[in-house]
């Protein structure tokens, strides 16, 4: 055992505070060092010194009931602590990642009117099927989507002939916030000749097609 | 068996040593073993891991002060331990204390030893 490796060991047992820990392994290694110096072997050298459990319990034995409390209580808080923090890093994440749901009239990112022009726009390219203007104006990841085949079997979910659409029914919009991004969800019903079919677009800040759900 | 009690004995009696040599003047650990062994003709023979400990207390009761030395060469610095004003006062009563259970101590053993 190497005399670095002797005192680590004392002070791992050892039940104070790090401060007083540094001054307690300060004083055992000048007191090692003079010996060595002295021409003392280390063996002979840790004998004069006292067995690793003989030195930790006497140091614990000298250390006051108060001195001991402040170190279990430091030693609780240095398991708790991180603990804690993944805590709230965890229930950060969870509030970014939420949608949260607020106001469209208070909102600084969307107009009302805006969003209605838009939806509606939307519907009408659906129902002259321009799915190439549809997706000219929708985010990368939705175009995939927006294309005949894909729309029709969805269309066919509902019912195989909509007919021409005869009125627009009411809409909601909201503003959701999710991960510091900003959307507006428009949900509109359309009246067609056959079915009344709902329809929900998302809309990103720059008022581009970033959702469409339809039922 | 003896060895538990007279481990015991002097572990009950080291402050007060420790605090008298003390009282002579500033004194580092070694210094400190080295005089319980010689004075006491090798009935304190301590280990440095005994002493410091006690030492570590004391100061910590504001008994003795310690200050390092500087290094001075090849000289390794020093912890000299200082006995304060309260530790004086304390070595008395220690010491009265001490005085009191050996006179009475010594009647009772007297008698039978």
């Amino acid at each position: 055992m190497t005399e670095k490796q002797y005192l680590n060991k004392i002070m791992k047992k050892i039940k104070c505070s790090e401060n007083q820990k540094i001054e307690i392994k300060k004083q055992l290694q000048a007191e090692m060092e003079c010996h060595l110096r002295n021409g003392k072997s280390l063996e002979s050298t840790l004998q004069q010194m006292g067995t690793i459990e003989e030195i930790a319990e006497s140091y614990n034995e000298n250390i006051s009931e108060k001195e001991k409390k402040v170190y279990t209580r430091n030693k609780i808080l240095k398991i708790i602590a991180p603990i804690g923090v993944v805590l709230i890093i965890v229930m950060i994440a969870l509030n970014l990642m939420l949608p949260k749901t607020l106001d469209i009239e208070k909102s600084v990112y969307f107009e009302k009117s805006k969003i209605e022009e838009s939806a509606k726009t939307c519907i009408e390219l659906l129902n002259q099927e321009e799915y190439t203007k549809l997706q000219e104006g929708a985010i990368d990841t939705l175009k995939p989507t927006l294309t005949k085949e894909v729309m029709d079997q969805a269309k066919s979910q509902i019912q195989d002939d909509w007919g021409k659409q005869v009125s627009y029914g009411t809409i909601y919009m909201a503003e959701i916030k999710q991960l510091n991004m900003h959307y507006a969800v428009c949900e509109i019903t359309v009246v067609y000749e056959n079915v009344s079919v709902t329809y929900r677009l998302t809309f990103n800040d720059t008022m581009q097609l970033a959702g469409l759900y339809v039922r | 068996m003896s060895e538990k009690y007279e481990r015991q004995f002097k572990k009950g009696i080291l402050d007060m040593l420790v605090l008298e040599l003390l009282k002579e003047g500033a004194k580092y650990g070694y210094q400190i073993i080295q005089e319980l062994k010689e004075k006491s003709e090798d009935i304190f023979l301590l280990k440095d891991g005994t002493l410091y400990p006690i030492l570590y207390r004391l100061e910590n009761e504001k008994l003795v002060t310690s200050k390092w030395s500087e290094a001075d060469g090849k000289q390794v610095p020093r912890k000299y331990y200082e006995i304060t004003n309260d530790g004086k006062q304390v070595l008395g009563e220690i010491t009265e204390s001490w005085k009191k259970i050996t006179s009475g101590v010594n009647k009772i053993m007297e008698g039978n030893v």
